[in-house]
């Protein structure tokens, strides 16, 4: 009764239907599509670290020469807009109102000081409310000002003493190398990150919701009269909804090469490849929460308070590395946290298939877990 | 398997929720070719039944055998044998009619020829014609259910459950549906029916009550009424009191036990017989009408309905005595 080709004729009627339905309900087809590619979008604009044009209070009590090539200097780079003072006490308010997070102070000595081959003792102050936005600023305006300096007193240098070491010129840059994300882009960085996260959200809410929905409807208990077995039913409902999800993803990353011009370093075609074993499990882990769930209501629920955990210890939001031996153990049970890994992994650091087998086994491992858990349950709760 | 084996065998079926006990060792049969009919209040286990016995719920305690299978063992090939309708007429409501046909017919792995000679056979019975690529939702629920019937008919299933197939169905709709189904019976199908309208339940060839999770009765339509009513209740009626006692003396040495009954007035008269068919009825009928032509008589059996909620009463006050006894 069970033989293979009946298997497969319900196997096919179940994705017909569903099909039939989606292609019917353009306007779901459209959101499930359109909504990650809009998060993306937004997620990669406002989670981005990147500097642009960060407001910088400036007091330049020089008025010289060299002091409105250190701040056209400043300008140049995109990193900063200079706002001028005209006294110290203009700050205050200005960053009372986070209208400004950082001042510098240019003293009055600056060509003096240049001339001379001195110390030049730039005044700065920093809104340290937000440590990371205090250290790069910081970072960046050091970086600019030793630039400066160098170039400065290189253009004052005579011809003849222009093969002297750096070091006897003045003030030197210090030179970084970056691993990784070498234009130090934020976005190269979170994108990822955020393609993993928007895969599990879009994955999980299709399915919570739509079996909910066909046990109110009692098409569920309907199906399961039927000689259709639960894995079946799984199965029918998650390769398509798989399909669409793929789609979706397709979109984000042409969104994140496109217009952020963030692309992978490692193939595309291998993150292409291994992202749908991701897609089946979440839309797995949405059905489980949906047959466990009451109503819709409820599975929207738990399908956020499952979320939200699997955000904090998925190496997602914070390091898993700096965490404390049971969190990272956690972490290591979340199927999120191996698909970041081989996100990364492919993006960042151009990962090829070997470099990743080991995640993409432990992935395989997650979906046969959760499609026999979600038949499971299913069966229970009919 | 021989047909004069009952097709479901139903033993001791026993289901609890936790502590709550849905149904209590319950057991009956239920014979090929007949319409069942399964009566109880909401919540007095008869849907759980039928989930049990459609493999939708496995049962605590007891066992079942269904078209020859066995419940717990071999469910999964009950599932071919089985059609299945609930109340909530569980179609697909995006889809057009002819999509769910084919859908429902999938499962079952049919070939589209064979569902759509399947529903040329079916539609003109149920009164469906041209309502094929019209999507679920846009039909009335008359039609709705008319459809659902046949998506569980569509494998020829040897029996059919329908849980309270005609709720909210007007009473043309529900006329309609009930000749299908005496059709069917009469093709030799089993049909397994559950309903809130209790005078549904006479077209049925047997039927049981259920009462917080027991099985209080279970006979013919008649078998529970006469059993209800302690035999059959005769009414007597003539304007000469003088032929009215004649009569009913009459009855009386005729051979039947008659139990005292109330005395209406000096026109009409109540007696209960306590032994009687229908053919001894019959001929009591014509006796009298040799006695006085314009002798009026009646049986009046007690409607399904007083039945049902005469027995629930009996069955409540004796669980409650046997409580208080036992304490």
């Amino acid at each position: 009764m069970n033989s293979l080709q009946n298997k497969l004729n319900r196997l096919r009627t179940l994705l017909w239907r569903e099909f039939v339905e989606l292609r019917r309900d353009r306007f779901t087809l459209t959101i499930l599509v359109l909504i990650p590619v809009l998060q993306i979008t937004l997620l990669a604009y406002a989670i981005t670290t990147d500097f642009d044009h960060l407001p910088l209070c400036v007091l330049d009590r020089a008025h010289t020469r060299e002091s409105r090539q250190l701040l056209d200097h400043i300008a140049a780079t995109g990193y900063f807009t200079v706002v001028p003072l005209q006294d110290l006490s203009e700050t205050s308010p200005l960053f009372g109102r986070e209208q400004c997070r950082a001042a510098l102070l240019i003293p009055a000595d600056l060509g003096e000081l240049i001339a001379n081959r001195k110390e030049v003792r730039l005044g700065l102050l920093l809104d340290a409310s937000d440590t990371t936005l205090a250290t790069s600023t910081e970072g960046f305006l050091t970086a600019i000002t030793q630039a400066f300096y160098a170039q400065t007193r290189l253009e004052r240098t005579p011809l003849t003493d222009r093969n002297l070491q750096p070091e006897e010129r003045g003030g030197v840059a210090p030179v970084r190398r970056v691993l990784f994300n070498p234009t130090l882009s934020g976005t190269a960085y979170t994108l990822p990150g955020l393609l993993g996260m928007i895969c599990l959200f879009l994955t999980v809410l299709i399915t919570a919701l739509t079996l909910v929905r066909e046990r109110d409807a009692g098409t569920l208990e309907q199906l399961l009269v039927t000689p259709v077995t639960s894995t079946e039913v799984v199965l029918g409902k998650i390769l398509p909804f798989g399909v669409v999800a793929m789609g979706a993803v397709v979109f984000c990353v042409l969104v994140g090469w496109l217009i952020f011009g963030v692309r992978p370093a490692g193939s595309v075609f291998l993150l292409f490849a291994i992202t749908p074993i991701f897609l089946l499990i979440g839309l797995s882990q949405g059905l489980l929460i949906s047959s466990l769930a009451h109503s819709a209501m409820d599975a929207l629920e738990r399908s956020v308070l499952t979320m939200v955990p699997q955000m904090m210890l998925s190496d997602f939001l914070f390091p898993l590395a700096l965490m404390a031996l049971p969190f990272r153990i956690i972490g290591e049970a979340i199927p999120l946290t191996h698909y970041l890994r081989i996100t990364r992994g492919i993006y960042l650091k151009g990962q090829n298939f070997s470099e990743l087998q080991s995640e993409i086994a432990i992935l395989c491992l997650f979906l046969v877990l959760f499609v026999t858990g979600a038949a499971r349950t299913i069966k229970k709760q009919a | 398997m021989p047909s004069d084996t009952p097709i479901i065998l139903v033993e001791n079926l026993t289901r609890r929720f936790g502590t709550f006990t849905a149904v209590d060792r319950v057991s009956f049969q239920v014979e090929r070719g007949e319409i069942f009919g399964f009566l109880g209040a909401n919540g007095s286990g008869k849907s759980t039944i039928i989930r049990m016995l459609c493999g939708l719920l496995a049962p605590t305690e007891g066992n079942a055998r269904v078209a020859g299978l066995d419940l717990r063992t071999q469910a999964d090939r009950i599932r071919s044998h089985i059609g299945y309708m609930s109340q909530k007429v569980s179609l697909y409501a995006n889809l057009t009619v002819r999509e769910n046909l084919l859908f429902f017919g999938g499962l079952y792995s049919l070939q589209p020829q064979g569902i759509l000679t399947r529903q040329g056979l079916l539609f003109p019975r149920l009164g469906l014609s041209s309502q094929d690529r019209v999507l679920v939702r846009a039909l009335p629920i008359g039609l709705k259910q008319r459809v659902a019937l046949i998506c569980a008919l569509l494998h020829d299933p040897e029996i059919v459950f329908l849980d309270e197939p005609t709720a909210g169905v007007d009473v043309i709709n529900r006329r309609v549906f009930w000749e299908l189904i005496r059709e069917l019976a009469a093709e030799g199908k089993t049909l397994f029916v559950t309903t809130h309208y209790l005078d549904e339940m006479d077209y049925a060839h047997h039927v049981g009550f259920i009462d917080r999770g027991k099985l209080i009765g279970f006979d013919s339509p008649l078998g529970l009424k006469l059993a209800f009513a302690g035999g059959y209740p005769v009414r007597l009626y003539h304007d000469d009191p003088h032929v009215l006692a004649q009569a009913e003396q009459w009855v009386r040495s005729a051979g039947y036990t008659v139990v005292p009954s109330r005395q209406d007035s000096g026109t009409a008269t109540q007696l209960l017989l306590a032994d009687g068919s229908p053919v001894r009825l019959d001929r009591l009928r014509r006796d009298l009408h040799a006695i006085d032509p314009t002798l009026d008589f009646t049986v009046e059996l007690p409607s399904m309905e007083d039945v049902f909620a005469g027995m629930i009463n009996q069955h409540r006050d004796k669980s409650k005595a046997h409580e208080l006894s036992a304490e």
